[in-house]
């Protein structure tokens, strides 16, 4: 491997990074902002600038950016604010998306109360994207217990002026021409906290992560309550969870080379593993069948894994990464055979992102 | 002038050395504008969006303690001592108190 990788781990109390060459040795770094909780952490990979969403308590939300790694940051810009007089407030920064290569100072946010923000200079100035929160669906979103935030944003790289948020509860919405409208795209995805007759709404579900396939239009996605995988961009989805332990968790993910491949973390009763054994379930035939992945991960725990703290890498084999609410970061280095521990003991983990370094 | 004591952690961040000697100002509110001048994205820092102060920072004055939408209103005069101090309230991970 030519670069380090280099993992962004957002807690509740600060962001971690931990750096390795082989995958196997890690070496601790930071932390920084210590106390403050942080989401969403992420390298820009056009600059290699790394973008952290820092929610300070006492000082609000605000977007810093490092130009040499983590070893200083910025104050963040300005303006990441809705109107004065606005019943909402941007309360915490919840993801962050660098925009595609040819624009290099376009950068997307979202944030909670549920709305996303977009910067032209690179994180100087941030301007919220008119048409969500003025959606004529806007009104059915509402608060999970995480909070109301657009926490998942991505772009279609097949499809230009294609992108996607989600945002609990509210679900996933599209756009197809860069932004200036947008549809909900929840049909087939089931909302199990409704009344009977009203549990396939068109919005409202509580997506909790979606992630886009190696294949053009494909997606999975873990809802709150059901693991689904669409092959028309979203346009219908199928229900693809019946093959694991539970069909509830967090985070989804899928392979960046495989299209049939994705992986799930479920999480039973009380929101701990089902059998209190930490695993990683994959599946290699698009959701049909789904294999537990859990050598070298602990048994008898009472922890789970959020919507953030499960990330890969770009590597092959492949590197997966995963955080737990009690403190411990895991990695594989070989597309979750085997895991092996990189830390325990620290804050309460939000996010894992993966970075490099030269 | 007026005499401003910012927590450490912003002093740090922001590069300046505590107490700050600013112009003096008919309102904390104009205070606070004047501190964002000197330290762009200071005030922000002190204040949501609408002007409130934030919900976990507490401001005194010699006189009163300023708090939410209706605290940069207070009066201030020259010669006076302003203290942004930090509320009891860290360790969580709301940006609202719990109501």
């Amino acid at each position: 491997m030519a670069q380090d990788v280099v993992l962004l781990v957002g807690t509740a109390k600060g962001l971690f990074r931990f750096r390795s060459r082989d995958r196997h040795s890690w070496q601790e770094e930071g932390p920084d902002f210590l106390g403050a909780p942080i989401y969403a952490a992420v390298q820009d990979p056009r600059s290699g600038s790394l973008l952290a969403g820092v929610n300070d308590i006492f000082y609000g939300p605000s977007i810093r950016r490092s130009h040499d790694l983590g070893a200083t940051w910025d104050q963040g810009g300005c303006d990441l604010s809705y109107a004065p007089g606005d019943p909402e407030e941007v309360l915490r920064v919840w993801s962050i998306l660098p925009g595609p290569a040819d624009q290099p100072d376009l950068l997307y946010a979202g944030v909670e109360a549920s709305g996303l923000f977009r910067s032209l200079d690179g994180g100087d100035s941030w301007q919220e994207v008119d048409g969500i929160r003025s959606h004529p669906t806007h009104e059915q979103w509402a608060s999970g217990f995480g909070g109301k935030c657009m926490h998942t944003l991505a772009m279609d790289p097949h499809r230009p002026g294609r992108m996607f948020f989600a945002c609990s509860t509210g679900g996933l919405y599209r756009t197809d021409d860069g932004g200036n409208s947008w549809e909900p795209k929840n049909q087939g995805i089931r909302c199990d906290f409704m009344p009977e007759d009203q549990r396939f709404p068109e919005v409202g579900q509580c997506v909790h992560k979606f992630s886009l396939a190696a294949a053009p239009d494909r997606l999975y996605l873990q809802n709150h309550g059901g693991v689904y995988r669409s092959d028309d961009g979203g346009d219908s989805w199928i229900d693809i969870g019946q093959g694991l332990p539970s069909d509830f968790g967090f985070p989804v993910l899928a392979h960046p080379r495989r299209p049939d491949t994705a992986y799930v973390i479920p999480l039973g009763e009380g929101r701990l593993p089902p059998a209190l054994q930490l695993a990683v379930h994959r599946t290699d035939d698009a959701g049909k069948t789904w294999r537990a992945l859990q050598q070298g991960l602990p048994a008898h725990v009472f922890t789970g894994v959020l919507r953030d703290g499960f990330r890969a890498d770009a590597h092959d084999p492949l590197g997966l990464y995963l955080g737990t609410t009690s403190g411990s970061l895991f990695a594989s280095a070989d597309e979750g055979e085997r895991w092996q521990v990189v830390a325990d003991h620290l804050p309460r983990i939000h996010s894992v992102a993966v970075a490099y370094a030269p | 002038m007026i005499t401003v004591h910012l927590p450490d952690d912003l002093a740090a961040a922001f590069g300046f050395q505590n107490p700050l000697q600013l112009p003096a100002a008919p309102t904390l509110g104009d205070l606070l504008t004047s501190l964002d001048r000197t330290y762009p994205g200071l005030g922000s820092r002190l204040t949501s969006a609408d002007g409130a102060i934030r919900p976990h920072l507490n401001i005194f004055l010699p006189q009163a303690l300023a708090r939410g939408e209706d605290g940069p209103r207070l009066p201030l005069s020259d010669g006076e001592d302003v203290w942004v101090i930090r509320a009891v309230s860290g360790g969580g991970d709301r940006a609202r108190p719990a109501s």
